[in-house]
């Protein structure tokens, strides 16, 4: 039995996929999810063999639970879109497999066919490399972070960028300060800053970018440095390395 | 040419005027010390000087232009300025004292031009003051008009932003939402045929509304709400039967003036970050009203409330657009919060103007 996760927000788009299945003898439904979070318990807990999952969803979406998945090796993944031109170039660029809805029934039974054959073949190693390279080529995708997904202990968090107040490099994590907490995440401060909307946030040092909205004081030090005050009390160095691109950003 | 001949006489009168002023002045002023004046001679004398001008505007206007400070550049122009600002005034004297002399002792002698020269030497002060206030004059003006100009293109600039904001929503609200509703449709089809026909036909006036709008900018209440019920009975199909939906539109606002497809992106939100991810059923509740030529358009959504959206403080894309839009139609004049209802849930509330002619 192919044991197969459904992951979609619209329970008539995960009923399409069941009409479709049930035709299927070898294919098993272990789970059906509307949401990306509950989605990465059901695939830690159950692993599964293969997930059918939509891109475009509330919070989480598609890439973000691919993104996130901790399953060795990753299940196979027929990708579901109604529309999203990036997306598509992604996958036909890395030769994943992608539905497009509405779903067409030959498409669908190819796409299935090819799950059985790598399935039977086992450890295909190019299957999982495509699959990291097309996270990749998905993690460069030209707009801004909306959320970051933390694991805390054995949970699983979203923090909205809207929480958060600055970005601490912390060795190989970066440290995301909100008002009330801080969360690890497994980034890199100048990855990061790239993904960031320059209208919000601003590198002000070396190893933090804080909330332009938030910057309350500038008060000169030596050298051309200033010790930078947030409106909510913490203070930091704004090094004269930034300092041009911080004046320029709070006019 | 008409204008060219409009801008030349507008000048001349100018200068004549000014001269007529200054005879006048000139007139009263010797009155007053008491010595010999007639009228005509004092004219005859006088005014030309300030006429005279009108004939080294264009070289003036040609200075200006061509020499036009910045801020980098007025470094290298002061010399050219100050050598033209000696030249033009001096050319202008000669030319007077030129008239003068002939005015006063004829040509039959001859025409002194060392005491013309030396004449014009004297009294060139007066004229470079004239020649910078003349200067300090076309400056002002030219600088008007391209602040009138870059203003105009702002304007237009504006309706263009406008009209893709529009164009925007439009693209936001169809390949998604299009091919997921064909999806849904597909599923149907199958599973309960007659709820597929009616989704279709709600598809289609949505449609039809869609492309019926697509080049304007304002639509009536009652239309913009039609289409929001279209809408919705869609996401009904589409989310399953979770969503309740209760409408409150007096029918005396049916006509008023609302910008096309402006409740959309809210009633979205409302089902993205108040319905989705909800145990239980949701409620979506439009409600209508108008106060102190206000209208008041609320969407309330009985999800996880204020406190726990993700859109808190911010907006998502579709509002963004959404404030951006009203922001380039009513400048400051609209209002659009959220708050947390007592009875749970997020309530949206927006306060357009009501043009006046369609307030009775």
């Amino acid at each position: 039995m192919i044991r197969t996760v459904i992951i979609d927000d619209e329970p008539l788009a995960r009923k399409g996929i069941q009409q479709l299945l049930a035709t299927q003898a070898d294919f098993e439904i272990i789970a059906e999810c509307e949401d990306g979070l509950t989605a990465l318990e059901k695939i830690d807990s159950l692993k599964p063999d293969l997930l059918f999952l939509d891109i475009q969803m509330p919070e989480l979406d598609g890439f973000d639970v691919l993104s996130a998945l901790q399953m060795d090796p990753l299940p196979l993944v027929i990708f579901v879109t109604a529309y999203d031109e990036y997306a598509l170039q992604a996958f036909q660029n890395h030769a994943v497999d992608y539905l497009l809805k509405p779903i067409k029934e030959e498409y669908f039974l190819k796409a299935i066919q090819r799950v059985r054959f790598l399935l039977q073949a086992k450890n295909e190693p190019d299957y999982e490399l495509r699959l990291q390279e097309l996270l990749l080529h998905i993690q460069q995708r030209p707009d801004f972070i909306q959320r970051f997904l933390v694991r805390e202990r054995n949970k699983l968090l979203i923090v909205p960028i809207e929480k958060v107040n600055v970005f601490e490099a912390e060795g190989d994590y970066v440290c995301l300060i909100t008002s009330k907490d801080r969360y690890l995440v497994r980034l890199t401060l100048s990855g990061l800053e790239q993904k960031l909307d320059p209208a919000l946030f601003v590198r002000i040092n070396r190893s933090t970018i804080v909330r332009l909205r938030l910057i309350g004081e500038l008060e000169p030090l030596s050298k051309g440095d200033y010790q930078l005050t947030l409106i909510n009390g913490p203070k930091y160095t704004l090094s004269r390395t930034y300092r041009e691109q911080v004046l320029k950003a709070l006019q | 040419m008409a204008t060219r001949l409009k801008k030349t006489s507008t000048v001349l009168l100018i200068w004549t005027v000014a001269g007529l002023l200054y005879s006048a002045q000139s007139y009263y002023y010797r009155l007053e010390l008491g010595r010999p004046v007639k009228w005509l001679p004092t004219l005859a004398v006088d005014a030309p000087y300030f006429i005279l001008w009108a004939l080294f505007t264009p070289i003036a206007l040609l200075v200006s232009r061509r020499f036009q400070f910045t801020r980098e550049n007025w470094g290298r122009l002061l010399l050219p300025h100050f050598t033209l600002a000696l030249l033009v005034p001096l050319g202008h004297a000669v030319l007077y004292n030129l008239y003068r002399f002939i005015l006063t002792a004829g040509v039959e002698n001859g025409v002194d031009l060392r005491r013309i020269f030396l004449n014009a030497a004297g009294n060139v002060d007066y004229g470079i003051l004239v020649y910078f206030v003349l200067l300090l004059v076309i400056n002002v003006l030219d600088y008007y008009g391209r602040f009138q100009k870059e203003r105009t293109q702002n304007a237009e600039l504006e309706t263009a932003l406008v009209q893709s904001q529009l164009n925007a929503l439009k693209m936001q609200l169809q390949p998604h939402f299009l091919f997921n509703t064909l999806n849904s449709i597909a599923v149907l089809i199958k599973d309960n045929p007659e709820r597929a026909a009616e989704t279709v036909s709600h598809l289609s006036e949505l449609l039809r509304h869609v492309l019926k709008n697509v080049d304007d900018q304002f639509t009536n209440l009652k239309q913009e709400v039609d289409f929001i019920r279209q809408y919705l009975a869609i996401e009904q199909v589409r989310f399953g039967d979770r969503l309740k939906i209760r409408f409150d539109i007096p029918t005396v606002l049916d006509q008023t003036p609302v910008p096309s497809l402006i409740l959309q992106p809210l009633v979205e939100n409302a089902i993205r970050h108040g319905i989705a991810g909800k145990i239980g059923p949701g409620l979506i509740a439009l409600t209508a009203s108008k106060s102190d030529k206000k209208l008041c358009l609320e969407v309330y959504d009985n999800g996880r409330g204020y406190e726990t959206e993700t859109s808190k403080g911010q907006f998502g894309l579709g509002l963004k657009i959404t404030r951006e839009r009203l922001h380039s139609l009513y400048g400051e004049n609209f209002e659009m919060n959220f708050s947390q209802a007592q009875e749970g849930g997020t309530r949206l509330v927006l306060q357009i103007p009501i043009p006046q002619e369609t307030l009775q």
